[in-house]
């Protein structure tokens, strides 16, 4: 089974459906399926165990889940952060995207990735505190733009501290990261996804 | 009278001389993946498009199989005693050279070289007949075009290159080398492992130029002749089954292809010795294809038979492989990604979605955006009943990720499409059908193909049971008008 089926089946939508709708109906998928991803990853029986900060952490979860989710058709050139004050911003540049492939527009339309990560970013971050996740598509390959970028903003919370600067100098491996995704791909993952997903609903498994 | 007959004999042998050079030429350059390309006045060699895929490596082999059971099998039948017969098994050299390109014409000098093994002839001779054999597929290959003998130019082009100008290369390659060999000295027969080699029956320059030759020539121009209604008539069955060559240039990645294609060459070629071995060993050798005693012949028939139950294999097999390059990725992710996605969706969905127009716009995309450009050239030649049957079921079971079949509906224009475990409605109970999507799937799939070719069919599909409803499977209804 090819990723891009699951591509075709999201330029199917954006031909049924408005625009306004397509762009409503596609976060909102987006959003669920990285809840999905992310309540398997999170799953007691698997647990990430990265050596490192917060940020960092955040900054891996992105490159494994959208890997795990899209494929290595999805191709992240840069995933970065920056802070200034109590808001936080997760910066994310895709040089290969799978979406809007099959799409031509003159708006941006990768709507399911703007949701992904808005949604995958919220359920991290829940586990430490309660913060609003709002994620916007910046530049699309389907309107002529060279890539896809995403701009993921949060406040932190008041009362908790602000991430100091030199946490947020991150530099992944990607080889680690590669080598993770390997690992997550060789256990027993997308059965716990699928349950995941079929729970969603209330389907019995 | 014998200084007559001797400067006659020596035209034949200078007639035959560049003859054999030139075939020689051609067999290398075009294994090695150049062609002789001609341009106004000039001549020049240039760089063949690649073909040598694993398609066409099993095509060499495959052809061989098959031409040496035919070979075999039909000995032949004397019409002038000493002037001519005719040897049906001669009429399968242009079908595979002009089906599977190069690796046919290839395949039919090989399996020359393996009728030749146990049919008796087998000896340092041998090697005219792969190449007269070679260049017998090779000319046919070459004058004919896609699709076959639509217009009366091509048919006079090919009766008198095909038919005439074929034959005679072949008959002076095959017996002009015999008689540079036998005149060098060169009479003694290859010898065996654990056995004695027989003896190879020289002939005098009289029976080579006066009978081989004429016997050659008059049957190889009567069934090249008779090779044209065979590529008529099976032309649409390979094409539509992907294995003319010409429809699959660049379709699969053919890099090492040829280093494999000459190994496997040489492989076939050792096996032939093997052949010859184990023939003059176990006292088979030059009873088999010799005469026209069919039960003797019996050996050659499985040949035949063999090499067509092979050829059929690969016609079913490349289709299903040419959907699967396309839709498998080497480097995608599970189906399962697929099944999350429509978790999510079905959350978010109106109930009053019609999922059947996603479907068919879904389909209508995966037609259009990744099969077309990949596999125009084979779909262009696909009838829509053909491509129901042979391609729908491999892009079903790859887009549900389980096993479907695909049966005859009421009527010849109507199919019904079993789909186990399917995706959309895995774990799910309902009263009702709730595949839509699958149903419009299929619709969409085949009206877009129908568009691509012209037609334009009015295309209907109801799933009419489900496994959400309690059923074993999930059955569909596809017809068209």
């Amino acid at each position: 089974m090819d990723i891009r089926i699951l591509a075709l089946l999201a330029s199917s939508d954006y031909h049924t459906y408005p625009p306004t709708e397509y762009g409503e109906l596609q976060s909102s998928i987006g959003k669920r399926c990285s809840e999905i991803v992310y309540a398997a990853l999170a799953d007691k029986g698997f647990t990430v165990d990265f050596t490192a900060t917060l940020y960092q952490i955040a900054s891996e979860l992105v490159r494994i889940a959208g890997s795990l989710m899209f494929g290595t058709e999805l191709q992240f050139s840069n995933v970065k952060y920056q802070a200034e004050g109590d808001s936080c911003s997760l910066h994310v540049i895709v040089n290969a995207c799978p979406i809007c492939q099959y799409i031509q527009s003159d708006h941006a339309v990768c709507y399911i990735l703007t949701g992904f990560l808005s949604g995958l970013m919220q359920a991290f971050l829940s586990r430490f505190a309660d913060v609003k996740v709002h994620s916007i598509e910046t530049s699309c390959i389907a309107r002529g733009d060279p890539s896809c970028g995403f701009e993921t903003n949060w406040r932190i919370p008041t009362g908790l501290p602000a991430p100091r600067i030199q946490e947020l100098e991150i530099r992944i491996d990607e080889k680690a990261v590669n080598e993770k995704v390997s690992e997550i791909l060789a256990t027993d993952f997308y059965q716990k996804v699928v349950v995941y997903a079929r729970r969603r609903h209330g389907v019995a498994t | 009278m014998n200084a007559d007959v001797h400067s006659e004999m020596n035209l034949n042998t200078v007639i035959s001389l560049p003859m054999i050079v030139l075939s020689f030429f051609i067999l290398v350059v075009e294994v090695l993946g150049y062609e002789i390309a001609f341009q106004r006045s000039r001549i020049s060699l240039v760089k063949a498009e690649a073909i040598f895929d694993w398609v066409s490596v099993q095509a060499m082999l495959l052809s061989a199989v098959v031409y040496a059971g035919a070979l075999a099998s039909t000995a032949g039948i004397t019409l002038v005693e000493s002037l001519t017969w005719l040897r049906p098994g001669n009429v399968m050299a242009p079908l595979l050279g002009y089906i599977f390109g190069i690796p046919g014409c290839v395949g039919v000098g090989l399996g020359n070289l393996l009728a030749d093994s146990f049919s008796g002839y087998y000896g340092v001779a041998s090697l005219g007949g792969f190449v007269g054999n070679f260049m017998l597929a090779y000319i046919p290959h070459k004058v004919l075009s896609d699709p076959p003998l639509r217009r009366t130019g091509e048919a006079a082009r090919y009766s008198l290159f095909a038919g005439v100008v074929s034959p005679l290369i072949c008959a002076y390659v095959i017996v002009g080398l015999l008689d540079l060999i036998w005149s060098a000295g060169l009479t003694y027969p290859i010898p065996i492992i654990g056995g004695v080699a027989p003896p190879v029956q020289v002939q005098g320059e009289d029976v080579l130029w006066g009978t081989l030759f004429t016997i050659i020539a008059t049957n190889d121009i009567v069934m090249n002749l008779i090779a044209a209604v065979l590529v008529v008539l099976s032309f649409r069955y390979f094409s539509e089954k992907g294995l003319f060559w010409k429809d699959r240039v660049g379709l699969f990645e053919s890099k090492g292809g040829r280093t494999k294609f000459l190994a496997l060459l040489l492989l076939g070629v050792v096996l032939c010795y093997v052949s010859y071995s184990l023939s003059v060993l176990s006292g088979l050798y030059g009873k088999i294809g010799r005469s026209q005693d069919y039960v003797g012949n019996i050996f050659g028939v499985l040949f035949f038979a063999v090499g067509l139950v092979g050829v059929l294999s690969v016609s079913t097999n490349s289709v299903k492989n040419q959907i699967l390059s396309i839709l498998i990725g080497s480097r995608s992710v599970d189906a399962r990604a697929l099944e999350v996605y429509l978790s999510s969706r079905r959350d978010v969905l109106k109930k009053d979605a019609q999922d059947e127009i996603t479907g068919e716009r879904l389909g209508a995309l995966l037609f259009s955006k990744v099969l077309q450009p990949s596999l125009a050239r084979l779909l262009r030649r696909i009838r829509v009943q053909v491509f129901v049957d042979d391609y729908l079921k491999h892009i079903m079971l790859h887009m549900m990720n389980s096993k479907c079949s695909v049966k005859k509906g009421i009527n010849a224009k109507s199919r019904v499409i079993s789909v186990e475990d399917c995706v959309l409605c895995k774990g799910v109970s309902s009263d009702v059908p709730v595949c839509g999507l699958i149903a419009g799937f299929t619709k969409g799939l085949t009206s877009e193909f129908a568009e691509t070719k012209g037609e334009h069919l009015a295309v209907s599909a109801t799933e009419t049971e489900c496994k959400a409803t309690g059923r074993g499977v999930c059955k569909i209804e596809l017809s068209w008008q």
